[in-house]
Formats: C-alpha cells, sequence, structure tokens
C-alpha cells in the first residue's frame, strides 16, 4: 500500500514544486520539497518502501527538469541510502536525522548538478553557485523540513497502522 | 301621574347633564379633569405595555436572531460569491490583455506562424531557467521552436512530450543567441547565467557600443529567426588587454512574470552540430 501511496503523493508533490516552490526563490535558490519527502519517509523507522518512493521521485523529476546525466535521480537515490543508514541507526532522533539528510543529500544534489552543468559548458563558477543557489536553497530545505517531516511522520503512522491492522 | 313628572324631570336633567358634559368636553374645559383622570391609566398600561414587550422579546427575539443569522450567512455567502466572480473575471480580462498583445503582435509579422501556450511550470532545478508550456507535439510544436511573446525573444523548445513543452530561456547558463545591434554595425553573443543576468559576449574591441543600443537577434546558427528584439544594452565594459568587449543587456521579456507565449511554428532550425568538428577524426 506505501507504494502505491508514492505515486499521488510524489506526483502532487511534482506539481507543486514546479508550479509554486520554484517561484518562491530566495536570492536565487529554491526549495526541494521532493528531496524532504523522501528524507522524511525514509527515516522512518516503519517504511520499508523508500527505495521505491527514490527511483519513482527520481524518474519523475528526471523526466521533467533539463537537468543532465540523470542528477536528480542520482542524488534521490544518495539520499535513501543515507536515509537507510540513520533509519538503522539514528532512530531515537528521526527528526534531528531528517535535518541531517536534507542538509547532506542537498550539498550532494547541488555538487552533483554544479559539477555536470560546468562540464557541459554552462555560464557559472562554484562560487557563485554555492553563494547564490546552494546556500539559500539549504536555508529553505531546513525551514521546510520540520512541517513535511511532521506530515510524512503522520502519514506513515497511518499507514502502517493500517497494514498492522490488515 | 305625581311619581311620572319628577322621572321625566330626572330624565331631562340628567340628558342636559351629559349634554351639557360633552358640549363642555368638545369646547376643552374638561380637558384637565380629563388628564387627572386619564393619567393613572396610561401609566397602569404603560407599566402592562412594557413588560408584554419584554416577554414579547423574550420569546420571539431568539427565532428572529437566528432567521437574521442565517439571512446574514446567506448574504455573507454571495458576497464571497461574487467576489469570487470579481477575481475570476480580472483574472480573465488579464489573461485577455495578455493574449489581445500577442495577438496584435502575431498580426504585425503574417509571415509567422504562431500557437499561443500559457506557461505551466518552472524546471524544479534551481540551476536551470527553463518553463514549461500547455502545448506539445499535439499542437505541432517540435524541438528548437523559438519562443517569443510581444516584447521579445524568450528561448527555444528544449523537450516536447504530447500535451506539454519545455523551454529554456535566454536567462539560462547554457543558452546562447546571436545577436546583432540595431544602430551600429556588428554581431556579438548573448549568454544567460546562474543570476539570471543576460550578457553580451564577443564584442570586437574596436566596435564603438554605447548604453540603450538596442539588440536583436542576427539568426546566425540558424537557432532564432533574425531581427527578434531581444533586449537593450544596459552597461559596457572593456578592457584593453581583453580581445573582446563584454556589456550587460536588459532583457525586453519579464521572465518572473511570464504567463503567455508564442512559438513560431514555422521556423525550421538549423542543426549544426555535424559541422563542428570533433576531437575524433
Amino acid at each position: 500500500m506505501d507504494v502505491l501511496l508514492s505515486i499521488p503523493i510524489l506526483i502532487t508533490a511534482l506539481i507543486l514544486q514546479t508550479t509554486i516552490v520554484s517561484r518562491i526563490t530566495l536570492i536565487g535558490g529554491t526549495a526541494d520539497i521532493i528531496l524532504i519527502i523522501l528524507a522524511a519517509w525514509g527515516v522512518n523507522s516503519h517504511v520499508k518502501s523508500g527505495w521505491a518512493w527514490a527511483v519513482l521521485a527520481g524518474a519523475m523529476v528526471t523526466f521533467v527538469s533539463a537537468m543532465p546525466l540523470f542528477v536528480p535521480f542520482i542524488a534521490y537515490m544518495v539520499l535513501m541510502f543515507i536515509a537507510r543508514q540513520f533509519q538503522k541507526r539514528i532512530w531515537q532522533s528521526p527528526i534531528l536525522a531528517t535535518l541531517f539528510i536534507v542538509f547532506i543529500s542537498t550539498l550532494i544534489q547541488h555538487g552533483l548538478s554544479i559539477l555536470v552543468l560546468q562540464i557541459s559548458g554552462a555560464n557559472m563558477t562554484i562560487m557563485e553557485s554555492f553563494e547564490f543557489v546552494t546556500l539559500p536553497s539549504l536555508i529553505l530545505n531546513l525551514l521546510l523540513t520540520f512541517p513535511i517531516y511532521t506530515i510524512m511522520n503522520s502519514l506513515a503512522r497511518q499507514v502502517y497502522r493500517v497494514e498492522d491492522d490488515l | 301621574m305625581k311619581s311620572k313628572f319628577p322621572r321625566t324631570l330626572l330624565g331631562i336633567t340628567i340628558a342636559l347633564l351629559i349634554i351639557g358634559v360633552i358640549l363642555l368636553a368638545l369646547a376643552g374645559y374638561l380637558q384637565p379633569a380629563f388628564g387627572v383622570a386619564i393619567r393613572p391609566v396610561v401609566s397602569i398600561q404603560e407599566w402592562f405595555s412594557t413588560r408584554f414587550t419584554a416577554i414579547y422579546e423574550l420569546l420571539t427575539v431568539p427565532r428572529d436572531v437566528t432567521t437574521l443569522r442565517a439571512r446574514n450567512a446567506e448574504l455573507e455567502n454571495e458576497v464571497s460569491q461574487l467576489q469570487a466572480q470579481v477575481i475570476e473575471q480580472q483574472q480573465q480580462l488579464n489573461e485577455a490583455e495578455v493574449l489581445y498583445a500577442l495577438l496584435d503582435f502575431a498580426r504585425d509579422r503574417p509571415a509567422n506562424q504562431y500557437v499561443a501556450a500559457s506557461v505551466i511550470g518552472r524546471d524544479p532545478s534551481p540551476f536551470l531557467h527553463y518553463l514549461i508550456i500547455d502545448h506539445g507535439s499535439d499542437d505541432g510544436i517540435i524541438h528548437g521552436m523559438p519562443v517569443v511573446t510581444q516584447q521579445g525573444l524568450v528561448g527555444v523548445v528544449d523537450a516536447v512530450t504530447a500535451g506539454a513543452a519545455r523551454v529554456q530561456l535566454i536567462t539560462d547558463p547554457s543558452s546562447y543567441v546571436n545577436v546583432y545591434f540595431q544602430s551600429i554595425e556588428g554581431e556579438a553573443q548573448l549568454v544567460g547565467s546562474l543570476t539570471g543576468d543576460v550578457t553580451l559576449d564577443m564584442i570586437p574591441q574596436e566596435l564603438n557600443l554605447s548604453e540603450g543600443e538596442i539588440v536583436l537577434t542576427s539568426g546566425l546558427g540558424g537557432s532564432f529567426p533574425e531581427n527578434i528584439l531581444v533586449g537593450q544594452v544596459v552597461s559596457v565594459q572593456s578592457q584593453e588587454n581583453d580581445l573582446f568587449q563584454t556589456a550587460l543587456v536588459q532583457p525586453a521579456v519579464d521572465f518572473n512574470t511570464l504567463t503567455a507565449v508564442l512559438i513560431i511554428r514555422n521556423f525550421q532550425p538549423v542543426d549544426t552540430s555535424p559541422l563542428i568538428p570533433t576531437a575524433n577524426p
């Protein structure tokens, strides 16, 4: 059931991301709500479908975005790998774990993006990218982690309670 | 007989008295007396009336409040609906204004065939400046078609699905457009950037470029048709040691408020990639 649930949730998140969140900028940065959803979902101790969610999210964002070489896909898979490691180890403080995963994943995703865009000849420098895009995006992502974590955590509780009942 | 007279006299006396009283009353002579007599009655009536009204209101007002509340809610609902209608009509008016402007632009250039499309999203990555529009291959849109508005050049179609397309803006860091200047002879290359600023590169040092110069597409490279307005030169940077000058350009299009665009459907972009020499023989 939780894998099926990923389809409407991630599609809704992608629509929100492209229509609203991408327009709300802090300097040049924007939040990535799909990344935060994956982090909040993946770190939950009950969740077993994290990889499926990451694959679906990566495929969807790669399809929509012009970012070359499957950067979103790779970034989300790395995120889920880190989330699974945290799920096994620091289960006592999942909100802190989510914040840490969002922080690390944003840096990884942006690092990959900068690298790939520089290789493909885009007119940008590493410092400019970091100051203009990455730092503001980090702040927005960390701010949005709290409400999204709350929503995803309560959703996970609902889903796994239902599954336990079944 | 004896006893009848006094009765008749009494009757006549009473009648006269009554007539006298009526006449006195009609003449107004009995007002003070009436006042004294009626005042207590009026006071009593007033007291009863006040109490009755109080009791009546006590019993009936709650029903009225409920009715009024219901009516108020009904009216508020009506006001909300009217406000929503006003907002909707305002939006339709704004859309119509944009479409009229685009239509005027299309009429000015009858040689081009346009497809109008609405902007429905932006690229999820903050590093990229791309739009998503609501028309795709079903409407005849293919990769490489130029995208404009009535103000000027927007970008180029980068990817297409059946019902949507992705447009690379001229502000994207990977965007390059060949341009020329309206009033001086010379060409340059317009380059996007991460910050959304567009700069002119490859401007020969001998070119006397000044602020306010209009920049138009040159058509070189075959990616865009010529003579589409791109923007205006804001500042020029020239250093003696450099091979070329650079200049900052203010785009004609406001990319932050872009809601509708035109795709030039009958322009066939030229693929020059086979002509570009590669490292391998």
